[in-house]
């Protein structure tokens, strides 16, 4: 049986990470949460995973300078990653995807299990 | 990286910034919902978590067109050829639990010869979506909502309309809203006993595509309605 796939789950909203996380589990992935982008840096020195879900809006950055500092290490610049944010609707895929970004999860839309979903098929 | 960030944010104003931050607990509200909706519940609870879900639904809507409409001047948005009638299907299909919930429904007229009309795809779909809301609220129960497209061939263009039934505006209600959107061309095209933000912002979405909304009165409810540019591209072929 081959070990869980590891989610990293950056999102400040204490409550919306729990329940995501509930999904996930679920879902049989290992999840690690991050509430800011600093917290996600060092989860990532810890141990690289295999998908990053991110929040575009956190507490004192925005995701780009996650994404950003993820790019410039050889070792994270291919972890796929899933925008899941409110702002969906001003954003282009194609915009972002020069930050490893393949798949925007519309959180105003989603379905709960939306997620477990856009994770599979960033890590097909 | 020679990517530009993207402007993410142009927080212009009060309102529009308050529409940001509204989204994240409206989103977590109704995700929560939808999460208590998997598991075992009386019938009672059933119904009102659907309500809390679509209650939030239509208040995500309206923050989005907040935001949206503050973009407007700043973000291009491309004018096509459209066949409405598939934005009206799709309409029809994604309110239809939120009429079901309220117990109403929500059709379309059927028309035999499509139609184009020059527009703004998302615009276009956030306009008639406003006026469905609008005319959920104002239909009697057991009613049919009913959306209209109709070609106007003396002024070139088509109309797309919302119809309810329910209870007629008065003459003095009427001559009210006539006054404010013959004075005022950002005029708020609402009843009474409504701010009519979601219509304010379906008439900047069809000014933005060269159109117009209006409403017409009818003895039991009334028709919203959006005029847009007809295509020419059907009778080119």
């Amino acid at each position: 049986m081959s070990a869980a796939q590891h989610v990293l789950l950056v999102e400040d909203d204490t409550w919306l990470a729990t329940l995501q996380t509930e999904t996930l589990i679920a879902a049989d992935y290992k999840v690690t949460v991050a509430a800011h982008a600093t917290a996600a840096i060092a989860c990532v020195d810890q141990h690289v995973p295999d998908v990053i879900i991110v929040d575009m809006l956190l507490t004192g950055t925005t995701a780009l300078a996650l994404l950003h500092e993820l790019q410039s290490h050889a070792d994270t610049r291919l972890v796929p990653v899933i925008l899941c944010t409110n702002l969906a609707d001003s954003l282009q895929l194609e915009e972002l995807a020069p930050y490893g970004v393949q798949r925007i999860v519309d959180k105003t839309t989603m379905q709960p299990d939306d997620i477990v979903a856009a994770v599979r098929s960033a890590l097909l | 990286m020679g990517t530009e960030v993207p402007d993410i944010v142009p927080l212009v104003t009060p309102v529009v910034a308050a529409a940001h931050e509204l989204k994240s607990p409206l989103s977590l509200v109704r995700q929560l919902s939808l999460h208590l909706e998997q598991g075992d519940m009386t019938n009672a609870q059933r119904r009102m978590l659907r309500q809390i879900t679509l209650t939030s639904e239509r208040a995500l809507r309206l923050t989005t067109d907040l935001t949206k409409a503050a973009r407007l001047e700043d973000a291009l948005f491309d004018l096509e050829p459209i066949n409405p009638e598939q934005i009206c299907r799709d309409i029809v299909h994604e309110l239809k639990p939120l009429f079901e919930a309220h117990g109403r429904k929500l059709d379309m007229a059927k028309r035999t010869h499509p139609l184009l009309l020059v527009a703004n795809r998302d615009l276009l779909r956030r306009i008639l979506t406003n006026f469905s809301d609008n005319a959920l609220h104002y239909a009697e129960p057991g009613t049919v909502v009913r959306m209209q497209i109709q070609s106007l061939q003396k002024s070139g263009v088509v109309r797309i309309g919302v119809r309810d039934f329910g209870p007629a505006l008065s003459s003095d209600m009427w001559q009210a809203l006539q006054d404010k959107m013959a004075t005022a061309p950002q005029t708020i095209h609402a009843r009474p006993q409504s701010s009519g933000l979601g219509l304010l912002l379906a008439s900047q979405f069809a000014e933005a595509m060269h159109g117009r909304v209006g409403v017409t009165r009818h003895r039991d409810g009334a028709t919203f309605y959006v005029e847009l540019q007809a295509s020419r591209q059907l009778s080119l072929l």
